[in-house]
């Protein structure tokens, strides 16, 4: 079983990235509506589209993960727009630089990307926990769960899922919370019942990289 | 020399205020940057307002204020990503866009140092515009 991303599964990764963002642009900036200002999905949706065109540029035979991924980081820092941008961006950037010079990451190599990814976010974010109704509340159990499994098991499917279904509970819990961060922070209580739109792109993106694992295990 | 950046989601307003700014402030460099892409969408582009700082780095200090939102966290992004001498003369203002600008203009163009202006920002941020 070759638990390993290779640059080729990472250039799939952003293909279906984009794949998934746009077939859930409006749900996204529904989402976006109820709490912020409804566009999300519009933000996203641009993003990874010039993500995409860009990284047409790159052979994924030759090219190393970390140059796959800081022209994903550079296509969300210039035309995403909104707080998406910088937080995307940030975490992208992080993680192509952890990743640089790779052709392939095993699942501890993820771990570190991801963590470093995470940092990243809360550094800009100004410290963001869970709790506070953002991407890292999908982000932060998917990292912590991970890690904790890939100490216990090396199947590398199960492993990836059981991270998968953290990030999920974790975006479902969004529902419940009280926004402390953007623009959906103005709403105070009010923000509570509506599932965070960050949280929800960061499960997407999250659920494309096992399901490209899964397709290679089976 | 001192530089005041101006961070907006919108191009228009960036460059409106840097109208205003110009005509006040003398001797001080005032940049703007507004909107993501080339300025053509609404939002901000972290890598745009990075390559301004790295242009800016033989001034002696810069001034950054911004709108709301994405701009911070964009200005924040782009701080990140700078050398740390050049961080050190980066002064991100907690302040509205318009009055905290203006206040780091007339300040800076009088020859105010940097702790001035900075405690000028703070004041400027109770300043009650319609006296009761």
């Amino acid at each position: 079983m070759t638990c390993v991303y290779t640059s080729n599964d990472i250039y799939t990764f952003v293909l279906r990235a984009y794949d998934i963002i746009a077939t859930n642009k409006d749900y996204l900036t529904n989402l976006d509506a109820a709490i912020g200002d409804a566009d999300h999905g519009i933000n996203m949706e641009r993003g990874f589209k010039l993500a995409v065109e860009r990284i047409k540029n790159i052979d994924p035979n030759t090219a190393d993960v970390g140059t796959i991924l800081l022209t994903v980081a550079n296509a969300m820092l210039e035309t995403v727009g909104g707080a998406a941008g910088p937080l995307y961006g940030m975490f992208f950037m992080n993680m192509s630089t952890v990743s640089s010079g790779k052709k392939s990451i095993d699942l501890n190599s993820l771990v570190v990307m991801l963590e470093q990814g995470l940092k990243g976010i809360q550094d800009i974010g100004g410290g963001t926990q869970p709790g506070e109704k953002t991407m890292v509340d999908t982000l932060y159990p998917f990292v912590i769960e991970l890690k904790s499994q890939l100490d216990k098991s090396s199947d590398c499917k199960k492993v990836l899922e059981d991270a998968l279904k953290s990030a999920e509970k974790g975006m479902m819990e969004t529902i419940n919370m009280v926004a402390k961060k953007g623009r959906a922070s103005y709403l105070g209580e009010r923000s509570i019942g509506h599932q965070d739109p960050g949280a929800t792109s960061m499960y997407l993106i999250l659920k494309v990289l096992v399901d490209i694992m899964n397709s290679k295990t089976q | 020399m001192t530089s005041i950046v101006i961070v907006s989601h919108s191009k228009k307003i960036a460059d409106g205020l840097k109208e205003v700014l110009d005509q006040i402030a003398k001797g001080v460099n005032i940049v703007a940057i507004g909107g993501a892409g080339n300025g053509e969408i609404l939002g901000s582009n972290p890598n745009a307002i990075k390559d301004t700082f790295l242009r800016l780095s033989n001034e002696n200090a810069i001034f950054v204020v911004c709108d709301f939102g994405s701009t911070v966290l964009s200005v924040k992004y782009a701080i990140n990503m700078l050398p740390e001498d050049l961080k050190k003369k980066i002064f991100l203002v907690d302040a509205p866009l318009v009055e905290g600008a203006y206040v780091i203009a007339v300040e800076a163009s009088s020859g105010s140092s940097v702790e001035e202006i900075l405690n000028a920002v703070k004041e400027i941020r109770n300043f009650q515009k319609i006296p009761r």
